[in-house]
């Protein structure tokens, strides 16, 4: 009896070391240095036609890893590479990168104004979306006036990476400025040829001395040569860029687009005077319904935001609550500005920014499935009723400017 | 039939994890675009009716495998026929499971480890358990249910705290009631309501029969609410052109999941959800084949174990030259051609003979 049971231990420690061999997964082991990480992408008309240049901006993990000031290399590396399809311009890398491309940690895409212009630029992300390690939730971005290539390959200074940065900036800019859309590669493949909306990306353009991109120099000065900025919103129609927003009109697209996580807005103190006041938003919520009346669309946007005073560079009685009042009616007639005027520019190009066509699918799917085919002769038609209200709760620390005359 | 019993609760446990088992995880009735919740608790709802059904044949043969009582319902000829065909019909459907989690594991994770390499190993695990017999397979649908449900609820919650789901995606709800309708009938009904009719081979087991069919019931509704309520989530972080392009929809939901940039990639937790609901699945499919022709063939289960969940391998190979063969077959042949009769209209005629035939000897007496 005992006998039989060492046997049988013995035969199940065999099984099970024998059972380890199909934990290993064989076939798809990887090994974490035989891999490059790509941070960015960019994407460039090719001289040959109906071939794309396609750059990578790639991590040097010796430089990153190492964290030593005197290292000469850069902390990244770019690489360009033409192809029909970008997958084709990816395994072609291989003939110039000893390591394999991992795509895990891409941080942003960028794309030529030029591309985009011409449209069909936006069917590159296909291969983002099928492949298993693909992640689809990090932002597009459009170089504006510059090549793709020029943008990554750009030296940043405070983070080393330039696709961090890139992508840091956005975001940052997004939550305290409110002129920056971050749009999604997901939104992107949602919405680029769908009926009722229209995509917009935020462009990205070069400062300073462009000849200096890319060299370890033009960091090595506190005011660093040749670097990106983030610069209005493209308008797109369908699949092709139509026009840029800059300014107020882009943050009236944030505005209406409900894409508003914070903002500053600045306006007179008064009705006849040049004096600076700004309300800082803090949160806005947008509203679209829509209804057809007489066979066109009318949308009701409505627009409540609440924020507080941030400054106010004038002689105003901020105690008085009437005044208040009038610095929110001041500042909702502002908002509903911005709004009208990223409408306009949105009517004029037939680019749907807004989504008033998802509104109606909403509204009415009946009515929807017969204008779908020719939305975009609808929409321009279409009667936008705007109403935005902005709360200003408080006026910060202080209650009255000390610019005040004081008795 | 196994000398072996099985508590209420394990009834619930495994009939939970079969339900749940691929619908979850795939795109399940996006055919009805943004409203397939609505078209899935629709389905529901008929595979409840359909439930009855069996559940009417089970109070007629408490005692008995649907392939037992076939044969006295029918005569011997004709209901070993019947019997016959069930078999078939349980293999297939369980090599179609089989082959339904080896693609998309072959998809998702192990690009280029062969899809027999993928799916000998779920079957080793298989026949490894129906060789042990289903008081075994009840008590791993214990244990699993609670690792299942974790996966699960963790999912939801760290989905809600990320910021991804946008209701507006689910509107306008039920846009188009015939649309909605078709995809709920039969191809939700079928799959995965329908496929309760493996469960007659289980019934018998149940230790306490009322108690029992309850608890089946319950699982089952319960679980349609959860597939329902998946399918909800993933249009409403994906949006429903995604979701229907996507065989895998669930992982992209997941690997969504970022709260605050700090808890990211959880995708495995869509890989956990997967294996194990595709494991009992498959093996409920197989136990169901091989107790069934134990039972026609007089044979003993563990004979039969190895050769025929050797078949479902080799024919969840066979099955289908690529993937997209595969999910058109499930879509479009298989709901209208196999599931229908084999889980409604076989089943009708047979409770209809059978009250017949109880209706006609009690005359006689």
């Amino acid at each position: 009896m005992n006998k039989l049971i060492t046997y049988s231990k013995k035969g199940l420690i065999g099984i099970w070391i024998s059972l380890l061999s199909l934990t290993t997964g064989c076939w798809d082991y990887q090994e974490l240095n035989d891999y490059g990480f790509v941070m960015a992408v960019g994407i460039d008309k090719s001289h040959k036609k109906g071939e794309y240049l396609y750059t990578f901006q790639l991590v040097n993990p010796g430089v990153i890893t190492r964290n030593a000031s005197g290292s000469h290399a850069t902390p990244i590396a770019t690489y360009s590479q033409t192809g029909r399809t970008k997958l084709e311009a990816i395994r072609k890398m291989s003939q110039q990168v000893s390591r394999r491309l991992f795509f895990s940690h891409l941080q942003v895409f960028v794309i030529s104004e030029e591309i985009l212009r011409e449209g069909a630029a936006l069917k590159v992300f296909d291969v983002t979306d099928r492949d298993p390690q693909g992640r689809i939730n990090f932002p597009v971005l459009a170089a504006r006036n510059t090549q793709a290539y020029k943008i990554i390959s750009a030296l940043t200074p405070i983070d080393d990476i330039s696709a961090n940065e890139l992508k840091n900036k956005i975001e940052t800019s997004k939550d305290v400025w409110g002129e920056n859309r971050v749009t999604l590669i997901e939104e992107v493949i949602e919405n680029v040829l769908a009926s009722g909306r229209d995509i917009a990306i935020s462009g990205v353009e070069l400062t300073g001395d462009s000849k200096q991109i890319g060299k370890a120099e033009s960091i090595l000065q506190t005011r660093a040569k040749g670097q990106t900025k983030l610069k209005g919103i493209a308008l797109f129609n369908m699949q092709n860029l139509v026009q840029w927003a800059d300014d107020e009109t882009a943050r009236g697209i944030m505005f209406g687009s409900n894409k508003i996580r914070g903002a500053a807005l600045n306006i007179n103190c008064s009705k006849n005077n040049n004096h600076h006041l700004t309300v800082i938003v803090n949160y806005s919520k947008t509203k679209i319904k829509a209804k057809i009346t007489k066979n066109r669309p009318t949308i009701d946007m409505n627009i409540a935001a609440e924020g507080r005073i941030g400054e106010a560079e004038c002689p105003i009685d901020l105690e008085n609550p009437d005044v208040i009042h009038e610095l929110e009616q001041r500042t909702s007639t502002e908002i509903k500005k911005e709004v009208e005027l990223a409408l306009a520019m949105g009517k004029k190009n037939q680019s749907d920014v807004f989504g008033f066509g998802d509104a109606i699918h909403q509204a009415d799917p009946k009515t929807w499935t017969k204008w779908k085919t020719n939305w975009k002769k609808y929409y321009p038609k279409s009667q936008v009723n705007i109403h935005a209200r902005i709360f200003i709760r408080t006026t910060g620390l202080r209650t009255n400017p000390y610019m005040k005359e004081r008795d | 039939m196994e000398n072996a019993r099985i508590s209420p609760f394990q009834l619930f446990c495994l009939v939970f994890l079969f339900e749940l088992g691929t619908a979850v995880i795939i795109g399940l009735g996006m055919e009805a675009k943004q409203d397939a919740w609505i078209a899935i608790l629709i389905g529901l709802t008929i595979g409840i009716i359909v439930l009855f059904i069996y559940g009417g044949l089970y109070q007629h043969y408490p005692d008995a495998l649907l392939t037992t009582y076939t044969k006295q319902i029918m005569g011997k000829t004709i209901g070993s026929l019947i019997s016959f065909l069930y078999i078939i019909y349980f293999i297939y459907i369980g090599a179609r499971v089989l082959r339904d989690i080896a693609t998309l594991l072959q998809i998702t994770w192990l690009q280029r480890t062969p899809i027999l390499v993928i799916s000998m190993v779920l079957v080793l695990v298989t026949i490894y358990t129906i060789f042990h017999g289903v008081e075994v397979l009840a008590r791993t649908g214990e244990i699993y249910l609670f690792v299942y449900l974790f996966s699960t609820l963790v999912t939801v919650v760290f989905l809600l705290f990320s910021d991804v789901i946008n209701l507006q995606k689910l509107l306008p709800v039920a846009e188009d009631w015939r649309l909605i309708l078709k995809t709920a009938f039969p191809v939700i009904s079928t799959f995965p309501f329908g496929e309760m009719i493996a469960f007659t081979m289980f019934l018998p087991y149940l230790n306490n029969r009322r108690k029992g069919f309850r608890y089946g019931l319950m699982a089952m509704i319960l679980s349609g609410v959860l597939i329902s309520f998946t399918i909800a989530m993933d249009i409403a972080s994906l949006g429903g052109t995604m979701v229907g392009r996507s065989p895998f929809p669930l992982l992209t939901t997941m690997g969504k999941i970022s709260v605050n940039t700090f808890i990211q990639r959880l995708d495995i937790l869509a890989c956990i959800i997967l294996v194990i609901g595709g494991f009992f699945k498959i093996t409920i499919f197989s136990y169901a084949a091989i107790i069934g022709s134990a039972d026609l063939f007089k044979l003993s289960h563990k004979k039969l174990t190895l050769p025929l969940a050797t078949i479902t391998l080799l024919l969840s190979i066979i099955i289908a030259e690529n993937t997209s063969e595969h999910f058109k077959e499930g879509l479009k042949i298989v709901p209208y051609y196999i599931q229908l009769p084999m889980q409604i209209g076989i089943p009708i005629i047979l409770l209809c003979v059978a009250l017949l035939r109880k209706r006609l000897l009690k005359k006689t007496y």
